[in-house]
């Protein structure tokens, strides 16, 4: 099962000597956002038994827990109520420790843990930033999950 | 137990313990006997699961027993719990306008202010109490209120339950029973704070 959509070309230079914008990545000539993992096929494979296997860096599962108050159920209930709507952008990034790029989907959506849903007036929203990696592309990694206005 | 990377499928993984200093508002609280994976071939180090529930209960514990211990996601989870704005929040507690927004933004709460944000987390009665003595209406506490659907407005985590009953029927597994989670108070409380309580 391969949850990509589309396969971007890997950066040629150092991703710590890239800003921001040029660790973005764009789709085709017109350069469009478009998200680089099927979000349903993620959702369907999340309510599956045994479930998709979900991994965390250090600094997400931390962050979720000191900035938001969330635990790792959250963050997957998080994921089930993303709809394509929520789409951000998708950039290249890598786990603290490892020195391969990784491309990353992120989205934005307001969120209440207590309820389980979707609450675009609960303030400030979440970000979160995530990828499959593995050979064959069969694990989730949680880069990030922490309030939006953190990063800014 | 053998494992294998999850990064790059080699079975040079294994799963560490170590010890971390975590910030927590004006505090830092040290933790050991923390999980999780390193893999010696590509260098990279994550969770699992397992590892995250895990390491987040041992910063539960260690934050309800340091005082002044207030990060921001409890704030925030606070402020959910009984559906308050950053703003009606910051009233509630008696700060300015935009303390919460601060606070859980990353400027941790004074001593004074951090100490009563933890009693109101975790003593009952002390959020009715707050909004008494301020005069202000509480929205709502979902733990304790009971669960009302209004037409097809469902609200609350009833969602959630009506969710897990709906994956169990899918999965064709025995659905769990899930009351709405009510907070038993002492009779002492209900004495002190009435019907509030």
């Amino acid at each position: 099962m391969t949850y990509m959509v589309w396969d971007p070309e890997p950066p040629t230079v150092d991703l710590r000597l890239l800003g921001d914008r040029e660790r973005k990545i764009f789709y085709g000539p017109s350069q469009i956002r478009r998200p680089l993992w099927d979000l349903e096929a993620i959702q369907a494979a999340l309510q599956r038994a045994p479930a998709l296997r979900v991994i965390f860096t250090e600094k997400a599962a931390f962050e979720m827990k000191t900035k938001l108050g969330w635990g790792k159920s959250d963050a997957l209930q998080f994921l089930r109520c993303l709809t394509r709507g929520h789409y951000d952008c998708s950039e290249w990034c890598h786990a603290p420790k490892g020195n391969t790029p990784r491309q990353c989907d992120v989205y934005l959506m307001g969120f209440s843990k207590i309820q389980g849903v979707e609450n675009p007036r609960l303030l400030p929203w979440v970000y979160i930033k995530f990828g499959f990696v593995g050979p064959e592309y069969q694990s989730l990694a949680v880069y990030s999950v922490h309030p939006e206005e953190y990063m800014r | 137990m053998s494992y294998r990377c999850d990064f790059c499928d080699s079975s040079a993984v294994a799963e560490i313990l170590f010890s971390d200093r975590v910030a927590a508002g004006r505090r830092r609280v040290a933790l050991s006997g923390l999980r999780k994976m390193v893999c010696h071939d590509c260098g990279e180090e994550y969770m699992t699961e397992a590892q995250v529930e895990h390491n987040h209960a041992l910063f539960d514990a260690a934050v309800a027993v340091t005082p002044e211990a207030v990060y921001a996601g409890l704030m925030r989870s606070l402020r959910e719990r009984w559906q308050l704005t950053q703003k009606a929040a910051s009233a509630l507690f008696g700060a300015g306008e935009s303390a919460f927004a601060k606070w859980e933004s990353g400027q941790p709460p004074s001593g004074p202010a951090a100490l009563l944000i933890q009693c109101a987390v975790y003593v009952p009665g002390v959020m009715e109490y707050l909004a008494r003595v301020q005069s202000a209406s509480l929205p709502g506490c979902p733990e304790l209120s009971d669960w009302s659907a209004d037409g097809a407005n469902v609200t609350g985590t009833l969602a959630v339950h009506k969710s897990v009953r709906r994956l169990a029927r899918v999965h064709h597994v025995p659905a769990p029973v899930v009351a709405p989670a009510r907070m038993n108070y002492s009779p002492n409380v209900v004495e002190l704070y009435g019907e509030a309580a």
